[in-house]
């Protein structure tokens, strides 16, 4: 991607901006870059300076402050006719850690390290367009690579596709259908932004993926309906869809969980409750666990190490250890948080 | 009558909340507006079946019913609706079924998302999302009050969280946009 020059109000920043953008987005911008104060820059992304954004698209725009500013302000926002202005102000020292964690990471490590939240700033300041930067924003600017973006963050929507993937074959196999079909939709979508993200659509937002699709390939043709396969499954053809998705999306592409082989904490049992159990933290908090979780805590309740505890239900399920494993993961975090379990070390991982 | 005197904080806590999801669904109107307009039938799709989850949450949190904190965005909207099907299952059943709709040929596609957007006026008792300007105006209105009370307890930001348009500088915000959504309805 071609570098922006720095630019000031009074200079052609609006030769900076995509072609056939409105009037009035363009007077917008105008109208809020008299207001940044001198010291700060000021930057335009977002779906609009993508080049797909409508009528009522917002006008994103970062405001990136001095070093040692002390300004709070996170966010701003202001109504206009058809849009809306959504301001982010940013710091300097924020996005160099940004930057930082995008250079350090590895392209296995992705999956774990990123979030969506990195990927959606860095991505967007990565193809801002530089309306008004001083020198040293645009070193951090200069620091977002979109090309870097892009294979990065297909490699993480793969992760998502394949995590989301194990949760809706689990949900199925629970004989939850409904939920099984939301989470292979989400599954589907993530897969197809991954591939959009490898064919140099890498815009870090899910609801723009069939929007990316058809400008990638087309609208409505074979590339686009084989990119978007499953994204409107029905409980008709989930098990169709659920297979078509595994064999374009390959299991280990998963983030690693976090490994722990759990125990249920000291003081803690389980009290049947029809086909759900209540956990009872000594005296002093109880909390309802079913499905995935119940048959977890289940086994261990009855003596399973954790290894032996998550094979078991997936023999039960008929699902793959890793489906379990992936779909139970941040379940028994949140039990382990509030006090219900803890790391054992049953050394038979 | 009976007085229900509640803790402040409390309640400020709780309007947060809806307050953002007051301003969510406010996006979401304006993806499914200009989207339509735009022929991205997908994006508008999908930020139907966002208003639909959106909404549910927010019936629930408008009646006190309280939700574990979730990250993801699909087991947020299956929360909600577990929730809503405790206490009435039919109505949980009816938006399980709009949600699980597939999205509909382009010709079809406003018929479908008039019928998720009825399901919200009237089942959900939510009669400004179907409006874009009037999903603004609810958000303006909460974060009115909201901002007013945060201030009572000196936990409001600053008061340039507001852009103001240039040419309406003697209105504070909320008149701002109420004279913008006039100006635009003029149009």
């Amino acid at each position: 991607m071609t570098r922006a020059q720095p630019r000031t109000p009074g200079a052609a920043w609006t030769g900076l901006l995509p072609a056939g953008l409105g009037q009035d987005i363009v007077d917008e911008m105008g109208a809020y870059l008299e207001r940044v104060p001198d010291g700060a820059s000021c930057v335009a992304t977002g779906s609009l300076i993508e080049g797909f954004g409508n009528a009522n698209s917002d006008i994103d725009l970062y405001v990136i402050q001095p070093s040692g500013s002390t300004s709070v302000n996170p966010i701003a926002i202001g109504i206009r006719e058809s849009r809306y202005v959504d301001v982010e102000y940013l710091g300097p020292a924020g996005l160099h850690r940004l930057a930082d964690t995008f250079r350090d990471t590895t392209l296995d490590e992705v999956p774990g390290a990123l979030t969506l939240r990195d990927f959606d700033r860095y991505y967007r300041l990565s193809v801002a367009a530089r309306l008004k930067v001083t020198e040293e924003a645009e070193a951090v600017l200069d620091r977002c690579s979109v090309e870097r973006a892009g294979v990065y963050f297909a490699r993480w929507s793969l992760a998502q596709a394949a995590a989301y993937l194990s949760r809706a074959t689990v949900a199925r196999a629970l004989g939850d259908v409904p939920r099984a079909v939301v989470l292979t939709r989400q599954a589907a979508a993530w897969r197809a932004t991954s591939q959009l993200a490898g064919d140099g659509e890498a815009y870090p937002r899910l609801k723009w993926v069939t929007v990316k699709a058809a400008r990638r390939y087309g609208a409505d043709t074979p590339g686009y309906r084989s990119c978007l396969e499953g994204c409107d499954v029905t409980p008709g053809d989930l098990a169709a869809v659920l297979t078509a998705l595994r064999a374009r999306v390959a299991p280990g592409a998963a983030a690693d969980g976090d490994g722990t082989p759990w125990t249920l904490a000291d003081g803690v049992t389980a009290v049947p409750h029809g086909d759900a159990a209540h956990l009872i933290l000594g005296r002093k908090a109880i909390t309802r666990v079913d499905g995935l979780v119940l048959m977890l805590v289940e086994a261990l309740a009855e003596g399973d190490p954790w290894a032996a505890a998550v094979k078991r239900t997936a023999e039960q399920l008929t699902v793959s250890s890793r489906d379990v494993l992936t779909t139970a993961a941040p379940l028994m975090r949140e039990l382990a948080d509030a006090g219900y379990l803890a790391s054992g070390n049953d050394g038979d991982r | 009558m009976t007085v229900h005197s509640v803790p402040l904080k409390g309640w400020v806590r709780t309007k947060r909340g809806i307050n953002a999801l007051e301003l969510h669904i406010m996006s979401l109107r304006y993806d499914l507006d200009g989207a339509l307009e735009a022929g991205q039938h997908g994006l508008a799709w999908w930020a139907g079946q966002n208003v639909l989850t959106a909404a549910v949450e927010l019936s629930l949190a408008e009646a006190g019913v309280e939700l574990p904190a979730q990250e993801d965005p699909v087991e947020r909207a299956c929360a909600a609706l577990d929730a809503l099907r405790r206490t009435n299952p039919e109505l949980a059943g009816a938006a399980w079924e709009l949600w699980l709709r597939p999205q509909p040929p382009d010709a079809e596609i406003r018929r479908g998302l008039d019928e998720t957007l009825a399901f919200v006026e009237h089942r959900l008792g939510l009669p400004w999302v179907v409006s874009r300007q009037q999903a603004v105006l609810r958000w303006a209105a909460g974060t009115s009050v909201l901002r007013a009370v945060a201030k009572q307890l000196g936990m409001a930001a600053s008061e340039d969280w507001y852009v103001g348009a240039s040419d309406t500088p003697d209105l504070d915000w909320y008149g701002e946009i109420v004279a913008t959504l006039e100006a635009e309805n003029r149009r």
